[in-house]
C-alpha cells in the first residue's frame, strides 16, 4: 500500500538542491541481507511547515540505528509516521521488504513496531495492571522485564502516582513484552538517573543479542558511541549523513548536523562595547522543576542575550520563570538591583519583562483578528476596560504591523495567518505596549527563511533601542548572528557564557552536549 | 488580495444571511398561516415577547463567550422579581436596589467560583440553581412573605405600547441590547471577554487577570438575567416560582443559533438576538399551528443540532 | 486487601459511612423499620441511582449527558404506553426492545458527538428535546400501565423488598463489572483520563465513544422501565426529566466520579443516591420544608465538585 504521491515530481521542488552533499552510506559486510526497515522519500508537512523532505533511512535486523539530528530536523515527525501516529505525505515505508502504511499506533505495534516515547504513553488515572491490558500485554511477561531491570512495581498503582524515570522504564518494559522486531527509543534516556540510562543502554544490547533492532534516538552522544552500529543524522527533513558510530564521530555527528549551507550575512552592525551599560536582570541560582538545578546569569540593558540548550533541559521553564508564568523553587531574581518576586505574569510586564513564548499556540487568540491579538496588551489593567480609543489603538497597532512588516491580508482570524506572520504578531502585540526585556523562546522555529531575517532585524533593533532580549534558539547559527553573547545550559546549570565571537556552531553544541574545552 | 478579504467577509455575513433567511421564512410562514400576523400590532406584540428570552440571551452570550455558560438565570430572575414584588409596598427605589444587590451577589458567587476555584460552570450554576429554588421556596413562607404581584409601573414597562409596532420593552431591549452591542464592541473588557474565551493562556501570559474578567462576566449576565426576571413578572402581573424555568434551555439554544461557540472565544449578540427572534416566531407559529408541545419540543432540538452542525462544518473549513 | 485498594476505595468507603449514619437516624425515627420500609427505601432510590451509574459512565469517559433524563422519560412513555393491558410474555419482550432502543439512542448520541466536533453540552442539550418531544408525542398526557407480574418481578410487592434489590444490584453484576473489567471498559476510562495517550494506547477514541453513550443509554433505559414498574404509568414532563438529569449528576459527582473524566466507578453513585434520598426524607421528619433539601443538595454537590477538584489539583503544577 503505497502512501500517495510521486517522489519524482517533488523531486523538482524549489526545496530539494541536488548540489548538496549527501555522504555515500557505508556499507556494512552484512548488507547483502534484507533490510529489517527501509523508508523511501518520506515527506511531511503540516500546512506551510515542513517537516520532513525527502527522508531516506534503513536498519539492518540486529542493529542499533542512531537517529540525529537538532531540534525540528525533522526526527520525532519520522517516528510518529512509522508508528502510525500520523501519516506521511510521500514516500515508502517497507518492512522486511513489505511495503506498509500503519494507520494506528495498535497497528504498528502488531506489525512488530513498538515505540517509547520521552512522554510515556501510558493513561494516568488507570492502574498499571489496566494499562497492560489495555495494551493486550502479557503482565508476566512484563513482570520478567521489569526484573530483569532491577526493579518492582506494584501493578495496582496508578500511572499518575509514580515517577516519571521509572515509568519511561515501565513504557520500555511494556514494549519489550510484545517482543518487537524493531524498538524505537524517542530520547528516553534524556533527564534519567545514570543507572537508569544505563539499564537501558544494556537492554538495547540484550535485544540486539536477540536479532532485533533498535532505533535510537539521543543526545548524548557518548551513549551513541557506546552502544550504536550506525548513526543516520537529519538536518532540515533530509538524511544528510550515515555512518558507523565509532568512537571520535563526534566532529562528524556535528558537522552533519550542521551543514554547510549558506549562511544568512551576519549584520554589520555596531556590537561596540555592551560591558559599560548597566545590568538589567540579574539570576541568582535558580532552581526550578526537574531540570533546573543553579542557573545563574546577568543581562545588560541593550544587551541580546542567547541561550543555547539540547531539548528538555528545562529552558522552557526558565523562560517561564521569568515570565511570570511559573514559579521557582529557589534562587533570586533581581531587576534593576532590586530583587523581585513574580506571581503572575502582570507582575513581570510591570517588571518590564515581556514574553513571546515558543508555542504560537498558547501566545495567540486564534479565532480573533490580528488588530485585537496585537492590542491585547493595552487591555490588561481594570483601568482600560472602558471604551477603547480606536484611534490612538490604531496608531499603535499600524506601527507594530508596519515595524514588523505583518500581512496584513488575511483579516479576520489570526489562525488563517501563516506561521512567519503569526510570529510576528506574537512579538508585536509587546512592539504596541513597550518592554525593557523581551524573553523570546525559540522564535524563528519553522518559519521561512525571509521572515527569519526579518526576526533577526527586529531583535537588534530592539537592542539599538536600548532593550535587552533573552534568546533561546533551537537553530544555533542565529546566536551568533543576532547575539552580543551567550549562555549554554545543560544539566540544570550554566555550562558557558561565551562572547560572540566565540559563539561559533560547533562550540556551541560541544558545549550543550556537556563537552567543554 | 481583495479576494481574500471579500471571502473572509462573506464567510461570516453568511452566517448573519442564513439567520436573516430563516427569520424571514418564519415569518412568512406564519403570517400565511394566521393573518392576523402581518399586522402591525401582532408584530408589536411578537416582539415584546421576545424581550424577556432576548434580555436572558444577552447574559448568556457573554457567559459562553467566556467559554462558561450559566444556568443559574432561572433563579435569578425569578428571584429578582420575587424580591421586588415583595418589598415595592415600602418603595419603588428600594425594592429595585434589593433586586440588583441580590443580582450582583449571586453573580460574584458564580463568578468567583468559576474563575478563582475553577469550578465548571454548567455544576456551579446548577447547583446555584437548585440552592435558589430551595431559598426561596423556604424564603416566601417566611422572611421574604409578602405580595406576589408587580407593581404597576414594572407592569406597564414590560407590555405597554407607545405606538404599533414600538413598546416600551421594545424600547428597553434596544437601550440595553445596545450596552451588550457596545460593551463587546467597543470596550476593553469586551476584547478581553472574547479573549479569555478564545485562548485564557495568552490573556493570562499577555498579563490578564483572567478571573477578573469571568466575574464581571457573570455579574453582567447575573444582572441581565434580573433584569429579564422583571419583565417576565411584569408581562404576567404576577411572580411565581416556575417564572423563568421554559426560557433558560430557549436562551442556551438562541446564543447556540445566533453563533456563538460554547467554547467560547466568537460570537456576537447581534447573533443571539436574531436567535431569540427566530425562536420566539418559532413558538408562535407552532402555537398558531396548535401543534403540540411534543412537536414543539422535537423541532427546537432539531434546529439547535442542525444549526450548531452548520456552524461547526463552516468554521472547520478554515 | 492491599493499602492501595483501600485508599482508591477511600471515597466509596466516606460514602457508605455518610449513607449509613443518615439512613441509620431515620430508620431509628421510624415506629418500625421491616421489609416494608426497606422496600420503600429501595424503590426510593432506584430510578435515580440507575440514572446516576448511566451518567457517572459518560462523565467519566470524558462527555456528560444532558439528555439522560430526557431519555429515561421517554422510555418510561413507550412503555406505559405500549405494555398497558398486554401480557407478561409481552411485557418482556417489549423491556428488551426499549432497552436496545435506548442503547441505540445512547450510541447515536455519540455518534453525532464524534461526528459532529460540536460540544457534548450542545448535542445533549438539543437532543434532550427531541427526545422529550417524542416522548410527550407518545403520551400527550399521563396514564398508560404495565404488566402487573412485570411490575412486581421488578420492584416487588407489599414486603418483597428483594426485587428491587435485585435490580439495583443485577446491572452492576451483570453490566458494569464485566464491561469494567473488559479492554472496551478500560478504553472508557483511558479516554476520560487522556485522549492522546489512550490513542497512542491503541484506542479507537470515535468508536470508545460511541459505545460509552450506549451504555450510558442503556442505564437511562433501565431507569425508564423501572419507573414504569413503580408509578405504573408514564409521565412526559420536561420539568421531571431536568430534575432527573441534574439529580444524575449530582449523583454522579457525589458518588466520587470527577468531572475531568477517567476517575471513579458506579458502586459510589449508586450509594449517593441513598444520601440524595434520606436528606429530603430525614428533613421531612423533622418537620422541615422540603425545600431546604434542595438546599442541602445543591449546595452539597457545589461543595463537592470544589473540594474534589483542589484535592485532585493539588499536585499538579501550575
Amino acid at each position: 500500500m503505497r502512501i500517495r504521491g510521486n517522489p519524482e515530481s517533488f523531486r523538482g521542488s524549489p526545496w530539494f538542491d541536488s548540489k548538496q552533499n549527501k555522504c555515500e552510506i557505508n556499507k556494512r559486510s552484512n548488507l547483502s541481507q534484507q533490510a529489517l526497515l527501509k523508508i523511501s522519500n518520506l515527506a511531511k508537512s503540516y500546512g506551510s511547515v515542513v517537516a520532513l523532505r525527502d527522508a531516506n533511512f534503513s536498519v539492518q535486523p540486529g542493529e542499533i540505528h542512531a537517529l540525529l539530528g537538532a531540534n525540528g530536523a525533522g526526527k520525532s515527525t519520522l517516528v510518529k509516521i512509522l508508528t502510525g501516529v500520523i501519516g506521511g505525505d510521500l514516500g515508502l515505508i517497507e518492512l522486511n521488504g513489505k511495503q506498509v502504511a500503519f494507520s494506528s499506533p495498535d497497528n504498528a505495534r502488531k506489525s512488530g513496531v513498538a515505540p517509547v516515547f520521552q512522554d510515556p504513553a501510558l493513561i494516568p488515572d488507570i492502574s498499571i495492571q489496566r494499562n497492560l491490558y489495555l495494551t493486550g500485554t502479557d503482565k508476566d511477561r512484563f513482570l520478567s522485564e521489569i526484573s530483569s531491570m532491577g526493579l518492582s512495581v506494584d501493578l495496582n498503582q496508578l500511572a499518575s502516582e509514580i515517577e516519571l524515570p521509572i515509568l519511561r522504564m515501565i513504557d520500555l518494559a511494556r514494549a519489550l513484552s510484545h517482543d518487537p522486531e524493531l524498538l524505537i527509543l524517542d530520547e528516553i534516556t534524556a533527564a534519567l538517573p545514570i543507572d537508569m540510562a544505563e539499564k537501558v543502554i544494556s537492554i538495547m544490547g540484550d535485544h540486539k543479542a536477540r536479532g532485533k533492532s533498535v532505533i535510537f534516538i539521543s543526545h548524548r552522544l557518548a551513549e551513541i558511541e557506546e552502544i550504536c552500529d550506525r548513526a543516520t543524522v537529519l538536518r532540515d527533513g533530509i538524511n544528510v549523513d550515515t555512518f558507523d558510530a565509532t568512537h571520535g564521530s563526534e566532529e562528524r555527528i556535528v558537522a552533519a548536523m550542521l551543514g554547510d549551507k549558506n549562511v544568512v550575512a551576519a549584520h554589520n552592525r555596531n556590537r561596540a562595547n555592551k560591558t559599560t551599560t548597566a545590568e538589567f536582570m540579574r539570576v541568582e541560582s535558580l532552581v526550578g522543576g526537574k531540570h533546573l538545578k543553579d542557573v545563574s546569569f546577568t543581562i545588560k540593558k541593550g544587551e541580546v542575550l542567547g541561550v543555547a540548550a539540547l531539548e528538555g533541559q528545562g529552558q522552557d521553564l526558565l523562560f517561564e520563570i521569568l515570565a511570570g508564568e511559573s514559579q521557582p523553587s529557589g534562587g533570586k531574581l533581581f531587576v534593576n538591583g532590586q530583587e523581585v518576586t513574580f506571581h503572575h505574569p502582570s507582575d513581570a510586564i510591570a517588571a518590564g519583562i515581556s514574553y513571546v513564548p515558543g508555542d504560537r499556540k498558547t501566545a495567540l487568540m486564534p479565532q480573533r483578528s490580528i488588530r485585537e491579538n496585537l492590542a491585547l496588551t493595552r487591555y490588561r489593567g481594570m483601568r482600560r476596560w472602558g471604551k477603547i480609543n480606536f484611534t490612538e489603538e490604531a496608531a499603535k497597532v499600524d506601527g507594530a504591523v508596519e515595524s514588523l512588516e505583518i500581512d496584513t491580508r488575511a483579516k479576520s482570524q489570526v489562525k488563517r495567518l501563516s506561521g512567519g506572520n503569526q510570529q510576528k504578531v506574537t512579538i508585536g502585540r509587546w512592539v504596541t505596549t513597550g518592554f525593557d526585556l523581551l524573553l523570546c523562546f525559540d522564535p524563528t522555529r519553522g518559519i521561512d527563511v525571509g521572515t527569519k531575517a526579518q526576526i533577526y532585524d527586529l531583535i537588534r533593533k530592539f537592542s539599538d533601542e536600548g532593550k535587552s532580549v533573552l534568546l533561546f534558539t533551537s537553530e544555533l547559527r542565529e546566536i551568533q548572528l543576532s547575539c552580543d553573547r551567550a549562555i549554554v545550559l545543560y544539566e540544570g546549570k550554566v555550562q558557558a557564557d561565551l562572547p560572540f565571537e566565540k559563539c561559533d556552531e560547533a562550540s556551541l553544541l560541544s558545549a550543550a552536549h556537556g563537552i567543554v574545552g | 488580495m481583495a479576494n481574500l478579504i471579500k471571502k473572509a467577509q462573506a464567510r461570516t455575513s453568511i452566517a448573519m444571511l442564513s439567520l436573516w433567511g430563516i427569520l424571514f421564512t418564519l415569518f412568512i410562514i406564519t403570517g400565511l398561516v394566521d393573518h392576523y400576523f402581518f399586522t402591525i400590532s401582532s408584530i408589536g406584540v411578537t416582539l415584546q415577547l421576545a424581550v424577556p428570552l432576548g434580555l436572558l440571551a444577552a447574559g448568556q452570550t457573554i457567559c459562553m463567550l467566556t467559554g462558561g455558560i450559566d444556568l443559574s438565570i432561572a433563579m435569578i430572575a425569578t428571584g429578582a422579581a420575587f424580591i421586588v414584588s415583595i418589598k415595592s409596598p415600602s418603595g419603588l427605589g428600594w425594592a429595585i436596589l434589593y433586586a440588583t444587590l441580590y443580582c450582583i451577589l449571586i453573580g460574584t458567587i458564580n463568578g468567583l467560583a468559576v474563575g478563582l476555584f475553577g469550578m465548571n460552570p454548567l455544576i456551579m450554576t446548577l447547583g446555584m440553581n437548585a440552592v435558589l429554588i430551595g431559598v426561596f421556596t423556604v424564603g416566601i413562607t417566611t422572611f421574604l412573605k409578602g405580595s406576589s404581584t408587580m407593581p404597576d409601573i414594572i407592569i406597564k414597562l414590560s407590555s405597554g405600547t407607545i405606538v404599533d409596532p414600538i413598546s416600551w420593552p421594545l424600547v428597553l431591549w434596544v437601550v440595553f441590547g445596545g450596552l451588550i452591542i457596545f460593551i463587546l464592541s467597543k470596550t476593553g473588557l469586551g476584547r478581553l471577554i472574547y479573549a479569555v474565551g478564545d485562548n485564557a493562556t495568552a490573556a493570562r501570559l499577555a498579563g490578564v487577570r483572567v478571573w477578573k474578567v469571568q466575574l464581571a462576566a457573570y455579574i453582567i449576565c447575573a444582572l441581565f438575567s434580573g433584569l429579564a426576571g422583571l419583565m417576565i413578572g411584569g408581562q404576567s402581573g404576577a411572580v411565581a416560582m416556575s417564572l423563568a424555568d421554559s426560557l433558560v434551555l430557549p436562551s442556551v439554544a438562541a446564543v447556540v443559533i445566533g453563533g456563538t461557540s460554547i467554547m467560547g472565544g466568537i460570537g456576537s449578540y447581534t447573533g443571539s438576538v436574531m436567535g431569540a427572534l427566530i425562536l420566539t416566531v418559532l413558538s408562535y407559529l407552532l402555537a398558531t399551528l396548535n401543534s403540540t408541545e411534543a412537536v414543539k419540543q422535537m423541532i427546537y432540538g432539531a434546529i439547535v443540532l442542525t444549526l450548531a452542525w452548520t456552524y461547526s462544518k463552516i468554521t472547520e473549513k478554515s | 486487601m492491599n493499602l492501595i485498594k483501600i485508599k482508591r476505595q477511600s471515597w466509596n468507603i466516606g460514602i457508605v459511612i455518610i449513607a449509613l449514619g443518615l439512613g441509620t437516624w431515620q430508620i431509628n425515627r421510624l415506629p418500625v423499620f421491616g421489609s416494608y420500609e426497606a422496600r420503600t427505601i429501595l424503590l426510593g432510590i432506584l430510578p435515580i441511582a440507575l440514572l446516576s451509574m448511566g451518567q457517572a459512565i459518560i462523565i467519566i469517559g470524558g462527555g456528560i449527558n444532558l439528555a439522560i433524563g430526557a431519555e429515561s422519560v421517554l422510555i418510561n412513555c413507550l412503555a406505559a404506553r405500549f405494555m398497558a393491558g398486554k401480557s407478561f410474555g409481552i411485557g418482556v419482550a417489549l423491556t428488551i426492545a426499549l432497552l436496545l432502543l435506548s442503547t441505540c439512542l445512547g450510541a447515536i448520541t455519540g455518534l453525532i458527538i464524534s461526528r459532529s466536533k460540536i460540544a457534548d453540552i450542545i448535542v445533549t442539550l438539543a437532543t434532550s428535546f427531541i427526545l422529550i418531544g417524542f416522548a410527550m408525542y407518545i403520551q400527550p398526557s399521563p396514564g398508560g400501565g404495565m404488566n402487573l407480574s412485570l411490575a412486581h418481578l421488578v420492584s416487588g410487592k407489599g414486603t418483597a423488598f428483594l426485587p428491587p434489590l435485585i435490580t439495583l444490584i443485577l446491572p452492576l453484576l451483570i453490566i458494569w463489572i464485566p464491561l469494567y473489567r473488559s479492554r472496551a471498559g478500560i478504553a472508557m476510562y483511558a479516554i476520560g483520563s487522556n485522549k492522546d495517550s489512550a490513542f497512542l494506547s491503541g484506542v479507537n477514541v470515535d468508536l470508545t465513544r460511541i459505545k460509552l453513550y450506549a451504555v450510558g443509554g442503556l442505564f437511562a433505559g433501565l431507569s425508564g422501565i423501572v419507573l414504569t414498574a413503580i408509578t405504573l404509568s408514564g409521565s412526559p414532563f420536561a420539568s421531571i426529566s431536568n430534575t432527573a438529569t441534574l439529580n444524575s449528576v449530582a449523583g454522579a459527582v457525589l458518588g466520587g466520579v470527577a468531572l475531568s473524566g477517567g476517575v471513579g466507578g458506579l458502586t459510589g453513585p449508586a450509594l449517593a443516591a441513598l444520601i440524595l434520598y434520606f436528606i429530603p426524607t430525614i428533613l421531612l421528619n423533622y418537620g422541615i420544608d422540603p425545600a431546604y433539601s434542595q438546599i442541602i443538595t445543591g449546595a452539597l454537590t457545589i461543595i463537592v465538585v470544589l473540594i474534589g477538584g483542589l484535592i485532585r489539583n493539588r499536585g499538579k503544577k501550575k
